[in-house]
């Protein structure tokens, strides 16, 4: 099973053209959607049912804009409800993350790209042993065409259709 | 009680404007997110009053809970929904991101967290990065940034011995 967790705002904007171009790549698979773009879901109230469906998924994918070079607030939160520090998800063996910076790599790296510290040394950890983190970043979203972006939605779908393999 | 030891510390020398995150919501929402990149990017009172507060400000520091090892979600809301454009920083005709803090010239957090320092080490830290780098690039780098770790169960005296360092710059 696979765990898709996606968090934006607004529908018909980049990251959930990425959703859905992730949600096509899983083919027959249907994913347990973690939606927290719906202001009426109550995370706390939900973390239960996601650690049952996150207990049972081989594969995490999470989608999302990064901010202030970290997760949006709704997803930290979802990490703080879902993810204890006593919580082990011992079946994932891979996390996929897509996100897509306004800034250039550049200025994120002067960041510190804390998001991916927190994937790869504060979620990685509770997984299955040799857990891998795949990292699909598109950069200056700002000052980026539309070619770029149907790049990147391409590159999402061809590396989540890899994942079964 | 953090609060209130640090509030009586800053008050010897500012005037402290102090804003309860209980009921901010967490969530950028919708109608935010679309007017994110119009010129009127705020549509909501309570994120107005922060965001001019903020413009206002020469010090801006954060009292916060740590588990995970981003910042608290209520901390990094505020961060998403008021440091918007034309607040936290400015994009230029260009479409070039200038930053929009330079008057703050400190920032403090005062973390309650009771995890150890191997686990913070080996977590990588993310919330330190989130002001100390992310935010500070906005403010510059001559801005200074105190990182105040106490423990939940730390008595008054044991909170105010905590900054007393840090504080003397403040």
């Amino acid at each position: 099973m696979v765990t898709l967790v996606y968090c934006h705002p607004v529908e018909g904007s980049l990251t959930s053209a990425v959703r859905d171009s992730a949600v096509e790549a899983l083919g027959g698979t249907t994913p347990h959607i973690v939606d927290l773009s719906d202001p009426d879901r109550d995370t706390a109230a939900l973390a239960m049912t996601d650690a049952d469906a996150l207990a049972r998924s081989s594969s995490l994918i999470l989608v999302y804009p990064t901010w202030w070079s970290g997760p949006p607030a709704a997803l930290q939160n979802w990490f703080d409800e879902v993810w204890s520090p006593s919580a082990r998800f011992d079946t994932i063996q891979r996390i996929v993350v897509c996100t897509s910076h306004g800034s250039s790599k550049f200025v994120n790296s002067l960041e510190g790209e804390s998001g991916k510290r927190t994937v790869s040394r504060y979620l990685r950890p509770r997984c299955a042993r040799r857990c891998r983190v795949e990292w699909i970043a598109l950069y200056g979203l700002d000052r980026c065409g539309p070619d770029r972006r149907a790049r990147h939605l391409e590159r999402v779908g061809r590396r989540i259709s890899a994942l079964g393999s | 009680m953090a609060t209130a030891v640090l509030v009586e510390r800053l008050s010897a020398r500012h005037r402290v404007e102090l804003i309860d995150l209980a009921g901010f919501g967490v969530a950028m929402t919708a109608a935010e997110r679309r007017a994110y990149e119009s010129d009127e990017p705020i549509v909501d009172a309570g994120v107005r009053s922060s965001a001019e507060a903020v413009t206002r400000a020469e010090v801006v520091a954060f009292v916060t809970p740590l588990q995970s090892s981003g910042l608290s979600a209520p901390v990094k809301g505020w961060i998403d929904r008021v440091l918007v454009p034309g607040v936290g920083f400015v994009i230029g005709d260009d479409g070039r991101m200038r930053p929009g803090l330079g008057h703050i010239r400190q920032l403090i957090t005062v973390s309650v967290d009771d995890r150890s320092r191997l686990r913070r080490l080996r977590e990588g830290d993310s919330a330190r990065r989130v002001v100390a780098r992310a935010l500070r690039l906005v403010c510059g780098w001559s801005t200074r940034s105190s990182w105040i770790r106490i423990r939940s169960e730390a008595s008054a005296a044991e909170i105010s011995d905590a900054m007393a360092g840090a504080a003397r710059r403040w």
